[in-house]
C-alpha cells in the first residue's frame, strides 16, 4: 500500500483537471492578446475565470485576481509590491512566527531595502497572540501579513480578530494572508475578514504546480515586481500560464462542491487518528491546537527519544510518505522554526512528524499509516541510547 | 528527501552490532539530544583488540548507517588500527553520503575514539 500524507507540501493532480489542461494546450492554446477569434475568446476565459474566483472569495470584483506561478509569486506580489509603492507612509511590516518560508524570505530581502519587520509571536497553540499583534503597530506599519492556517501544526489563525484591529487603526495598514492551506478547504471571505491581499497557490487543492492567484482589493497601492510587455494584466506582466489557469479553475470548483463535506468527513479522520496515536503509541506529544481552532488537514505529533528523519525514512521504506520538522532532514540542519515558535525544544523539532490529508484520505491509509508508524516507532526506540525509564 | 545509497539504506534497514553489551570495557556517549545525533558504543576488549562492538543511536538514517558500519569495519581491529579509521573511510566503504550529512558520519568516529581513549585511560590507574 502506498499512502501519501505530505498533502500540504502538494497534492495529486485530477483526471477532469488534466483534461482541461490538454484542451488548453492542444486546442485552445491562442494567447488573450491577439486580435483574431481564437485569442478574443481567451481573453474572454481569463476574464470569466477571474469572476470565478472572485467570486469563491467574495470579492467584488474580477479585476482584483491577479493570476501568478503560485503562492510564491503571489506572496513576492503582494509583500514587495505593497511595500514598495507604500514606502513615503512607512517603512514598518508586521508578520506572525509561523510564516510560510516564502513569506519569511521576502521579508528578509525587504530589510535590505531598509523596511523594518516585526514578527509576532505565536501561543502553544500556534495561535498568534492578538495582544503583541496589537502592541506591534505603529504609526509607520503599512502592511500586515499573516498566515491563514499555520502550514506546519495546523493552527486556524484568527484573521477576524486581526481585521478588525486593523480596521480600527487611525491609519490604513493593508492585510495580506497566505491562504495556501485555507482556501478551497474551508470558508474564505474577503469582506468578513477585511482582507486587502490573498495568495493563493493551485496544486494544494489537486490543480497542476505553477499556478495561483492573489487577490488585491481596488485601491490597493500596489507596485509590479516584474516588467514586461502586457498580455492581459499590467500587474503581472508576460503571457498568462492560459492550461494552468483553467486547470485551477477545474480544481477550484472540484474542491469547493464538497469543501464542506471533505471539512466534516476529515474532522472525524482527524479525530480517529489522533486518538488511535495516543492511545497505542506512548511518549507523544501532538504538536498545534485540538478541535475547532486546528484545519482537519492536518495532524502533527513528536515522537520523544527519536529523531524525524529516521522516521520519516523508515515510514518511506512502508509506503507512507510524511514530513518532519527535524534538523536533519532540512539542508539548513536547523530545527522547525514552528516547533520552536509554539515554545517546543530542539529534541520535539527533530522528533516531530507532520501528516496532513488530502479530501482523498481514507480510513484504511490511516489505519495502515498507524500500523507502520507504530512499527518505526517501536524499532527506532529500541536502537536509542534514550529510554523513558533510564 | 535526501538521497541515500542502497547500501546506506541496507545499513539503516538492518544496523549490524546493534544494542548494548552489558559490563562492557568501555562505553562512551557522543553528541546532544539538541543537535539532533547522539550516539553510545560499547566496547569489549581483550589483548588490545575489539573483540565485540556494540551501538545504540539517537539520530537520523545517516547517523545510524554510519554507525553500522563503523562497527562492522572496526570489529578485530587492534585500537591502533581501529584509532586510524577515519570518517572518510566509512563514508567511502557506504557508498558516498549527502555533503549536509558528513557531520553525522564524523559522530560515529568520534564516539568510537572517546570510547577507546576511555578504555585507556581507565588502564593507566591499575
Amino acid at each position: 500500500m502506498k499512502v501519501f500524507l505530505d498533502n500540504c507540501r502538494t497534492t495529486r493532480v485530477l483526471p477532469e483537471v488534466i483534461k482541461e489542461v490538454e484542451k488548453y494546450m492542444l486546442e485552445k492554446f491562442a494567447r488573450p492578446d491577439g486580435l483574431y477569434e481564437s485569442a478574443q475568446a481567451i481573453y474572454d476565459e481569463l476574464v470569466e475565470t477571474r469572476k470565478f474566483f472572485a467570486k469563491t472569495i467574495n470579492a467584488s470584483s474580477d479585476e482584483e485576481i491577479v493570476f501568478t506561478s503560485g503562492g510564491t509569486e503571489a506572496n513576492n506580489l503582494a509583500l514587495l509590491g505593497v511595500a514598495r509603492a507604500n514606502k513615503k507612509r512607512g517603512n514598518h511590516i508586521v508578520v506572525s512566527a509561523l510564516e510560510h518560508g516564502s513569506v519569511m524570505s521576502i521579508v528578509d530581502a525587504l530589510k535590505k531595502e531598509g523596511f523594518e519587520v516585526t514578527v509576532v509571536p505565536v501561543d502553544h497553540e500556534g495561535m498568534l497572540r492578538l495582544d503583541e499583534f496589537e502592541k506591534a503597530l505603529r504609526p509607520t506599519t503599512i502592511l500586515v501579513s499573516i498566515i491563514a492556517v499555520g502550514h506546519f501544526v495546523g493552527s486556524i489563525m484568527p484573521l477576524k480578530q486581526i481585521g478588525e484591529i486593523l480596521s480600527r487603526q487611525d491609519h490604513k495598514i493593508y492585510f495580506h494572508t497566505d491562504a495556501a492551506e485555507m482556501y478551497a478547504k474551508m470558508p474564505l471571505d474577503v469582506q468578513e475578514l477585511k482582507l486587502d491581499l490573498v495568495s493563493v497557490s493551485g496544486h494544494k487543492f489537486h490543480g497542476p504546480k505553477g499556478v495561483g492567484f492573489l487577490y488585491v482589493r481596488k485601491g490597493t497601492k500596489i507596485e509590479p515586481i516584474m516588467y514586461g510587455a502586457e498580455a492581459f494584466d499590467k500587474r503581472r506582466p508576460g503571457g498568462e500560464n492560459v492550461p494552468a489557469i483553467i486547470g485551477m479553475r477545474k480544481a477550484a470548483e472540484l474542491a469547493l462542491e464538497q469543501m464542506e463535506e471533505s471539512y466534516r468527513r476529515l474532522r472525524e479522520l482527524q479525530d480517529y487518528f489522533i486518538e488511535r496515536i495516543e492511545s497505542e503509541i506512548e511518549h507523544v506529544v501532538l504538536n498545534g491546537p485540538r478541535g475547532e481552532k486546528r484545519t482537519p488537514y492536518n495532524v502533527n505529533f513528536s515522537f520523544s527519544f527519536i529523531e524525524g528523519e529516521a522516521i520519516s525514512l523508515g515510514l518511506s521504506l512502508e509506503g507512507v510518505e510524511v514530513a518532519t520538522g527535524s534538523a536533519c532532514a532540512s539542508e539548513s540542519l536547523e530545527p522547525n522554526y514552528a516547533i520552536l515558535a509554539i515554545g517546543g525544544d530542539h529534541e520535539r523539532a527533530h522528533g516531530s512528524i507532520r501528516f496532513t490529508f488530502s479530501r482523498f484520505t481514507t480510513k484504511e491509509e490511516l489505519d495502515y499509516t498507524v500500523e507502520k508508524l507504530k512499527k518505526v516507532v517501536q524499532w527506532l526506540r529500541n536502537i536509542s541510547p534514550l529510554k523513558a525509564e533510564r | 528527501m535526501l538521497k541515500y545509497t542502497e547500501l546506506v539504506l541496507d545499513h539503516f534497514k538492518n544496523p549490524r552490532n546493534l544494542g548494548r553489551i552489558e559490563n562492557p570495557d568501555a562505553e562512551a556517549t557522543e553528541g546532544s539530544i539538541a543537535c539532533g545525533d547522539m550516539m553510545t558504543v560499547y566496547l569489549k576488549i581483550e589483548d588490545n583488540r575489539i573483540v565485540d562492538i556494540k551501538f545504540e543511536s539517537y539520530g537520523c538514517a545517516a547517523n545510524i548507517a554510519t554507525a553500522s558500519m563503523m562497527t562492522e569495519v572496526v570489529k578485530g581491529l587492534t585500537l591502533e588500527e581501529a584509532k586510524k579509521i577515519t570518517w572518510k573511510d566509512i563514508v567511502e566503504r557506504l557508498g558516498g553520503l549527502p555533503p549536509v550529512k558528513y557531520h553525522c558520519s564524523n559522530l560515529a568516529i568520534d564516539t568510537l575514539r572517546k570510547a577507546i581513549s576511555a578504555y585507556e585511560e581507565s588502564l593507566v590507574g591499575r
